[in-house]
């Protein structure tokens, strides 16, 4: 039977290995609350899922029942390695960062009422049992496989790689994604101990209540005024895409989250910065095939921090940058080869590589191009223009202010996914104009709190003239 | 410094943050009176009193009984036909309250596949879904009706029949 309490014991034990792994990654009294502010929920919520998945995937490799007995000692492990293991992990950036962040009631109303919003939202949301789309034919589709067939050894690769019909796709349809939110669904079952169909999305839901949190502790740790950056805090997280991230579309919250982590590690202590942006490369790669990209983007914009603000006696590639930056991506890289290996042997592939390019051409590229300009980056009768207009603030906004690490490596990260998500859909072998209006406001949703960070730019203030004590890196 | 010296590059750049804050005021406001509006009248009301159980009858509605007998009655690697009208476009459009559309998706991972009505097309389909499948037949457009040759009801309902395909060998 579908129960709340079902779905709140399940999501308290996620909570629970995620602040197992936080008391391994801080080592403090209070679990880094205070160090990681707004954004705690965030982190925390983000390691408990990573651990839920990873156990779960090893409960499947060893075709072991699902089950809340089964699943909880093996992820209590996982928690505490992820979190030791993020401990050990070195920001390749070295640039000191003093992260006291601004005290200012707005944002703590402004945290409120989003809070008191999405709880409405997701109450509404799970009105409706989500029956198609990709929510319903992948991540679900999965869960509903794996759950109902775990113990069952072989089932699972026969009926992923199977089309069972001629002509028909495979009722778990790209089959090639990667698992985390199928596993989390998963574990929803497992505490229900069946399929259930409307607390099933909590868990990925929350992560569209939890990352304009941590987007609101990055626009508090902003020089910038409150005027400027709150605006665009709450254009973006009332977007209509993003908001729909806490009903039907909800995967695409936790690559959202991915970015946003990505974005807020920055603002860190270096002594953290490194085991966050571990994590978040993570989340994305285990979440979405788009998180290779975005670590791809990661990696660029890693390297225009580097070359911007190392110290004038060190060469760009120096033995320790290059030994940090392979340090924090390793996590993700290996679980990326371990999610290819595993599709290689079930003989599965990603849907815009199982077919011919036939119909693409020249105008692909411009239609493309049209399509991001008018509907993504300025689009003026939605929020979408966003994107677009933060971009245009970062470019008018002074030189000194544009290089400094924060805004830039924003800036360089949403100007590489997003030209990497053009060139995706350009080249794709479906229609463009479908593969637009099907992928294109939900890839771009992905991206768009980065070119918000990069708009504080416009206003922030130097040290010097802020009357609170000098900030993080690049004030924003 | 370039900070310590506002000028006026300095003006235009606040004159414009200016305008996009508010406008961005403006249209945060905007978003969230149209993302209410998308549901239907009386569903927040819903969303805090109703209880799982009544969405379940409510939102499953004619969905339930069928997704229950599917559940019953196959195991999780059946393979279920329901036959569709040729007019269909999907799954989901099926006229009778999407029923093949959302069985296909809530009864995963038991696969509920469309096939169009011709009676030898989807006898066709059952016969080349592999000589170890189960195979189950969900009928919810009458197509079996007066057709019902190497077909065992299982469960039925108003506008709905379940089947299992007997082989040749004499198993369903």
């Amino acid at each position: 039977m579908d129960s709340y309490w079902n779905a709140l014991a399940a999501c308290g034990a996620q909570a629970l290995y995620g602040a197992i792994a936080l008391a391994a990654f801080t080592r403090r009294r209070d679990l880094g609350l205070h160090a990681l502010g707004f954004a705690w929920p965030l982190v925390c919520w983000s390691l408990g899922a990573l651990a839920v998945g990873a156990s779960g995937a090893l409960l499947a490799a060893f075709d072991l029942r699902l089950t809340p007995t089964a699943w909880a000692p093996p992820a209590v492990v996982v928690a505490f390695l992820l979190g030791a293991g993020a401990r050990r992990v070195t920001s390749p950036d070295a640039a000191p960062a003093r992260t006291a962040p601004r005290v200012g009631a707005l944002w703590w109303i402004a945290a409120a009422a989003w809070t008191a919003l999405v709880i409405d939202w997701i109450a509404l949301a799970n009105y409706l049992p989500v029956f198609q789309g990709d929510e319903a034919s992948i991540w679900a589709a999965k869960a509903k496989v794996l759950f109902s067939l775990s113990g069952d050894p072989g089932e699972l690769a026969t009926l992923l790689s199977s089309d069972r019909l001629p002509d028909h796709r495979s009722h778990v349809h790209m089959a090639a994604y990667p698992w985390l939110v199928s596993l989390l669904q998963a574990h929803q079952y497992a505490w229900a101990g069946e399929v259930v169909h409307f607390t099933v999305r909590l868990p990925a839901q929350l992560f569209g209540a939890l990352w304009p949190l941590a987007l609101m502790e990055i626009a508090r740790r902003s020089t910038a005024p409150t005027w400027w950056t709150l605006p665009l805090v709450g254009a973006l997280v009332l977007a209509p895409i993003p908001l729909r991230g806490l009903d039907t579309g909800q995967a695409m919250s936790t690559v959202i989250a991915g970015v946003v982590l990505l974005v807020f590690a920055r603002t860190l202590d270096r002594r953290w910065r490194g085991g966050v942006e571990a994590l978040a490369l993570l989340l994305l790669v285990a979440t979405k095939p788009e998180g290779a990209a975005i670590m791809a983007a990661w990696a660029v914009a890693t390297l225009a921090v580097r070359v911007v603000s190392r110290p004038a006696t060190e060469r760009v590639f120096a033995r320790v940058f290059v030994l940090r930056s392979i340090a924090v991506g390793a996590p993700a890289l290996v679980v990326f080869a371990v999610h290819q290996a595993a599709n290689l042997a079930w003989g599965l592939e990603h849907h815009l590589a199982d077919r011919a390019d036939s119909t693409s051409g020249a105008t692909h590229f411009v239609t493309a191009f049209v399509n991001v300009m008018t509907r993504h980056v300025f689009a003026f009768d939605a929020t979408a223009a966003l994107a677009g207009l933060a971009l245009v603030a970062f470019v008018l906004a002074p030189a000194r202010r544009r290089r400094s690490a924060t805004p830039l490596f924003a800036a360089v990260l949403w100007l590489c996914v997003a030209t990497t998500y053009y060139l995706v859909l350009a080249t794709s072998p479906y229609p463009v104009e479908w593969q637009w209006v099907t992928a294109g406001p939900r890839i771009y949703a992905h991206v768009a709190p980065a070119a918000v960070v990069a708009a504080f730019a416009l206003l922030a203030r130097e040290p010097d003239e802020a009357s609170e004590p000098v900030r993080s890196d690049g004030g924003a | 410094m370039e900070a310590a010296s506002p000028g006026p590059v300095d003006a235009l750049r606040r004159a414009f943050a200016i305008a996009v804050a508010v406008w961005l005021t403006y249209a945060c406001v905007r978003s969230a009176v149209r993302a209410y509006e998308k549901w239907p009248d009386g569903s927040h009301e819903r969303a805090w009193t109703t209880s799982l159980a009544e969405r379940d009858a409510l939102m499953l509605g004619p969905i339930r009984p069928v997704l229950e007998a599917i559940e019953a009655h196959t195991d999780p690697t059946a393979l279920v036909l329901a036959p569709i009208r040729p007019s269909s476009t999907a799954f989901v459009d099926i006229a009778t309250h999407n029923m093949v559309g959302r069985s296909r998706f809530l009864a995963l991972p038991r696969i509920v596949v469309g096939v169009d009505t011709e009676v030898t097309t989807w006898r066709a389909r059952a016969r080349d879904a592999g000589a170890n499948e189960r195979i189950w037949v969900l009928d919810m457009i009458g197509v079996t009706v007066g057709d019902d040759a190497d077909l065992v009801e299982h469960a039925s309902g108003p506008g709905w029949r379940l089947l299992a395909v007997v082989r040749e060998d004499g198993e369903d």
